[in-house]
């Protein structure tokens, strides 16, 4: 039975989502997360751990700079001492740090794009990384290789982000154009495709034009952890969303699925 | 301390010659598959074999890019390959998906491994999970300020390099997908198709923000570090790598010469501000584009952002490349590549000469016919010149 975790949009969300049935919730951690609606100190997980029975874990994605290394330390020696489940990681620095001090927490990998086949899956579970979130950048059929020697978690519902950049590129572009930001939602448009733009604490991401929902795909998918993700939703569409996943809903609807069933190109010639 | 290495970009074997010819250590390729340049010429096995043999007779390196985000289907052939790059005494691979590293391992294939920028490593603690992987080098995230760079380098013992020169992506390397959801092309497998740098209309809900003359665009303007070549070197970086394998013979020709002239005058305690101010503008003239330093001594903003639309002006300073010159008769035989005619003043530089101008004599064809202006690429060109040049001195338009 696979296993249902939340990335929440806010403090009221993360409050509905635990009075549901899922299996538990990934707190992105304040100052080393990004690309999400809510983050949450190390003060507010100890709270949250106490208040549920539920699996609580922890994403640390963002890439670090040396600035951020003791904080980032002292906050992997604190989790260290919590019930936390599980802690997603995009930066080796993570690894390096709980191989030093010997953390023995779930680590898993969460890098986005970079992690896209069978073999780099291998090299981060030949050094005990028991799950890996993979990309959705790739086909069911390759998820569904890699699940057969990898516990996988796939993001199945939420805006992706396509585009991180260090940079603040709304603030720079207003700057040039002598314009005042809004705290408005900002886009981009491609045709007739809208792209969120969000510009935050560490940068600039921009979102897939539309949540992927695999909700449809999910009994064919060999993976044991589901993330359905609330970031950019609205309190409504995610609720009935994570009610439709809870309840076993298959529809007939087309959803977006990104690259599940279409590959990416790229030419290449004969190798000689 | 080892010199600092001045490290190229060459997408065929030509651009390796051009390369090393004017002055670059090193120089960095792409294989037909498993490179993140897909659409470049690239090398085949044979060419690899070649270009290693080229540049260890001038006692210089030759690296290979398998940099790829690897999907299952595309390991196929790797191992073989890789075999025969360490065979041919490559003297690294630029990797960027972890799982080379074990297949080297593995197959017990004799080649250091360099870590890519693609990986996006920024801080201590990344470098030396790598160090501890065996890796010999690692290419620094191009968000790493000065400050970052030197306590990497005092901290990890790891070779670092940076990049001196060139386009930048305006994400962190590895998390742009920005092609493959717009265009179906795999930005991670060699076939970005640069979405960054088109035009946007940027919305606020439903009101657009921007007006037709400035669209919103998320390029940034190239990198340059002429500037801080000196600290460069002096924080202990191992290689500075220029960007550019689909560039041209005359930018790597003149980057990579500019650059082997400001590192040596360093060495020689030579490098004055006046020199570094002509460089700067030699740099400038052959880019397309304004560079900053970006990261390197600031955190960017708008003036590190490129927001001229797609108005880059193909440079038509390249005028021709020696192929000959006859000491008895003064006779230069050059390669055309744009427009000159009779009186124009230009100038040749070359990796053996010291650059110089003059103005245009008569001109005559292969047959010894006089003609009034060089308007054909790859036309063969004859003039009477007094200073003695050589094969593969580029004449351009004298500007500076």
């Amino acid at each position: 039975m696979k296993k249902i975790l939340v990335i929440p949009n806010s403090y009221e969300n993360l409050g509905e989502v635990l009075k549901t049935n899922v299996d538990g919730v990934i707190l992105p951690i304040k100052g080393l997360a990004v690309n999400s609606s809510q983050y949450f100190s190390v003060d507010d997980i100890k709270n949250i751990i106490n208040l549920t029975s539920k699996e609580v874990c922890v994403s640390i994605n963002k890439i670090m700079h040396n600035e951020d290394l003791k904080y980032l330390e002292s906050v992997l020696v604190a989790l260290n001492k919590l019930s936390i489940r599980k802690i997603l990681f995009y930066d080796l620095a993570v690894m390096n740090i709980c191989k030093r001090l010997g953390i023995r927490k779930d680590l898993v990998v969460f890098q986005d794009h970079l992690n896209a086949s069978l073999y780099s899956s291998n090299f981060y579970k030949n050094r005990g990384i028991k799950n890996i979130a993979i990309t959705n950048d790739i086909t069911i059929d390759e998820i569904n290789e890699i699940g057969k020697y990898n516990s996988l978690m796939l993001i199945c519902y939420g805006y992706l982000p396509i585009f991180y950049s260090r940079r603040y590129l709304i603030s720079s572009y207003l700057d040039y154009v002598k314009l005042d930001k809004s705290s408005a939602n900002y886009y981009i448009k491609n045709k007739e495709d809208r792209y969120p733009i969000i510009e935050e604490e560490y940068g600039t991401t921009i979102y897939s034009k539309m949540p992927i929902n695999l909700i449809n795909d999910i009994d064919n998918l060999n993976i044991e952890y589901i993330i359905l993700n609330a970031t950019l939703s609205t309190r409504e569409e995610f609720m009935n969303v994570l009610y439709d996943y809870l309840s076993g809903t298959r529809d007939d609807k087309e959803y977006y699925k990104g690259f599940l069933n279409r590959k990416t190109v790229y030419k290449v010639e004969e190798y000689e | 301390m080892n010199k600092v290495e001045l490290l190229a970009p060459a997408g065929d074997f030509e651009r390796l010659q051009i390369a090393f010819l004017y002055g670059a250590d090193a120089v960095y390729v792409g294989g037909k598959k498993f490179s993140m340049r897909a659409n470049a010429k690239n090398f085949s096995i044979t060419d690899i074999k070649k270009a290693c043999v080229y540049a260890h007779n001038l006692r210089k390196k030759l690296y290979v890019t398998v940099n790829i985000a690897f999907h299952n289907d595309d390991y196929e052939g790797l191992v073989d390959y890789l075999k025969t790059l360490a065979f041919s005494g490559v003297d690294a691979i630029i990797v960027s998906d972890m799982s080379i590293i074990d297949i080297v391992r593995e197959n017990k294939i004799k080649i250091p491994i360099h870590i890519s920028t693609q990986m996006s490593n920024a801080n201590i603690e990344s470098v030396k999970f790598l160090k501890d992987e065996g890796v010999e080098r690692v290419v620094l995230a191009r968000e790493c300020s000065r400050d970052n760079i030197k306590q990497i380098i005092e901290e990890t013992g790891v070779e670092i390099e940076c990049f001196l020169h060139g386009a930048m992506c305006s994400s962190y390397s590895g998390r742009c997908v920005l092609s493959n959801y717009f265009t179906g092309r795999d930005a991670n497998r060699g076939a970005c198709a640069q979405i960054c740098r088109w035009c946007f209309d940027l919305y606020d809900e439903d009101k657009r923000i921007n007006n037709e003359d400035t669209p919103f665009m998320i390029a940034c303007k190239d990198l340059s570090l002429i500037r801080h070549l000196g600290d460069m070197i002096d924080i202990g970086i191992t290689s500075l790598k220029v960007e550019g394998r689909m560039r041209s013979n005359y930018y790597i020709a003149t980057v990579i010469s500019t650059y082997r002239e400001a590192i040596d005058l360093y060495y020689e305690g030579k490098l004055t501000e006046e020199k570094i101010e002509y460089f700067s503008k030699v740099l400038n003239r052959v880019a397309n584009r304004e560079s900053t330093s970006q990261f390197y001594d600031k955190f960017p903003d708008y003036n590190e952002q490129y927001y001229q639309g797609r108005q880059e002006v193909s440079n038509q300073d390249f005028l021709g490349i020696v192929v000959d010159y006859d000491k008895e008769t003064k006779i230069v035989t050059l390669s055309q590549r744009n427009y000159f005619m009779k009186g124009d003043v230009v100038e040749i530089f070359g990796p053996n000469i010291e650059s110089f101008s003059f103005e245009v004599p008569e001109l005559y064809d292969v047959d010894g016919n006089v003609m009034e202006v060089a308007r054909h690429p790859k036309e063969i060109i004859r003039f009477k010149l007094e200073k003695e040049v050589f094969p593969n001195d580029i004449m351009r338009v004298k500007v500076l």
